[in-house]
């Protein structure tokens, strides 16, 4: 479903687009279904592309505590890369992970965040890659951060880092399965959206 | 009654007494917060960036430190507000992100903060408190009877400036 087209984008970019998460999304599931033994289920994605004076938009609640990793991506079609856990999800995983509960509070628990860390590094690199793949693009990223906050504060932070943002397109979508709820979210710098379009002969 | 209203990324609103303004997960943002104690007129700004980068949309006024100062006192003159009795207290300005091994090139979070200070500097707006920096996201209420602003953060605790 495509909430929103103030993009400028064809519906044959949007979809193709949307494939393109889609798959990509799919790839970072099989890979943590490998991770964590169990099998990690994704509901029909939900993807939106919104320009920035709607972004406020994909955050339903700012204030809601989330557990958020987050990747530069550089190469052909530079970017940002973001999964987004819900806290209680990164709680659970962490500890499945770890095999122990987290004791004190989850940003001062540094096994647990670097165990998160590597499992958005793994959904976030998985997710890449496939789009790499199916574009034939050269894509790299750097290594992953993590910060345990709000909603808002992270989508801010994010957004500010690429400080050109009168046309950003931001392709968001949800992992709704048995495992892991949260969000995947790509953001193409400036100039790499038709990079990724003009990939796919759009 | 007091209500409260909300001030969203790149807005800018305007009150008075007894109402609170309030920004909800400030990371590299700035909530820049105007007011005048006499006629307890309260502005606030969610400030994004430093300087146009591109061009702004008229609706965005409040998205830029340079555009949005300017157009908080303009507009706060309007609700009876006194030029010379403006205050000012800001809060955000984080990076929210740390990169192991790499310094941070561009510290938006600081920029952001030391371009609204300079700016208020020059409109010789008083900057009576500053609660930025760190790495971690802050949502802020100002309270127009007072001209308290209280400052809240998930893993920190919370003041009032």
């Amino acid at each position: 479903m495509i909430v929103d087209i103030t993009t400028g984008l064809s519906p044959e970019q949007s979809d193709a687009l949307r494939e393109l998460t889609n798959i990509g999304a799919s790839h970072a599931a099989t890979a943590l279904s490998k991770l964590l033994k169990t099998r990690v289920t994704l509901n029909v994605p939900l993807v939106q592309m919104v320009p920035f004076q709607h972004v406020s938009r994909l955050i339903p609640d700012p204030s809601a505590l989330v557990v958020a990793v987050y990747l530069k991506v550089v190469g052909d079609a530079p970017g940002k890369a973001l999964f987004l856990f819900e806290h209680e999800n990164a709680l659970r995983i962490a500890e499945l992970l770890n095999a122990a509960p987290c004791s004190q509070g989850l940003h001062q628990d540094e096994m647990a965040l670097s165990s998160l860390k590597e499992v958005g590094n793994i959904l976030l690199g998985s997710f890449l890659t496939a789009l790499a793949r199916l574009t034939k693009l050269y894509l790299n990223f750097s290594v992953p951060a993590i910060a345990v906050d709000m909603a808002g504060a992270i989508y801010d932070a994010v957004l500010l880092d690429a400080e050109y943002m009168d046309d950003w397109v931001f392709i968001q979508t949800n992992f709704a399965g048995n495992q892991v709820k949260g969000t995947l979210a790509f953001l193409p710098d400036t100039g790499s959206l038709n990079i990724l379009l003009g990939a796919l002969g759009l | 009654m007091s209500a409260i209203i909300n001030v969203g990324m790149a807005e800018i609103k305007i009150t008075v007494s007894p109402h609170r303004l309030v920004s909800t997960g400030l990371g590299s943002c700035i909530g820049l917060c105007l007011y005048d104690p006499v006629s307890k007129v309260g502005g606030m700004a969610h400030i994004v960036l430093p300087a146009l980068t591109g061009f702004a949309g008229l609706d965005q006024g409040g998205k830029y430190a340079v555009t949005a100062i300017p157009l908080l006192v303009e507009n706060m003159l309007k609700f009876g507000a006194n030029r010379y009795r403006i205050t000012a207290k800001m809060a955000g300005g984080a990076e929210m992100f740390i990169f192991q091994g790499e310094e941070p090139i561009l510290k938006i979070g600081e920029r952001n903060a030391e371009t609204v200070k300079e700016i208020l500097d020059d409109a010789g707006i008083p900057l009576l408190a500053a609660e930025v920096g760190g790495n971690f996201g802050r949502t802020i209420l100002f309270d127009t009877e007072t001209g308290e602003l209280l400052v809240k953060t998930v893993n920190y605790g919370e003041r009032i400036i």
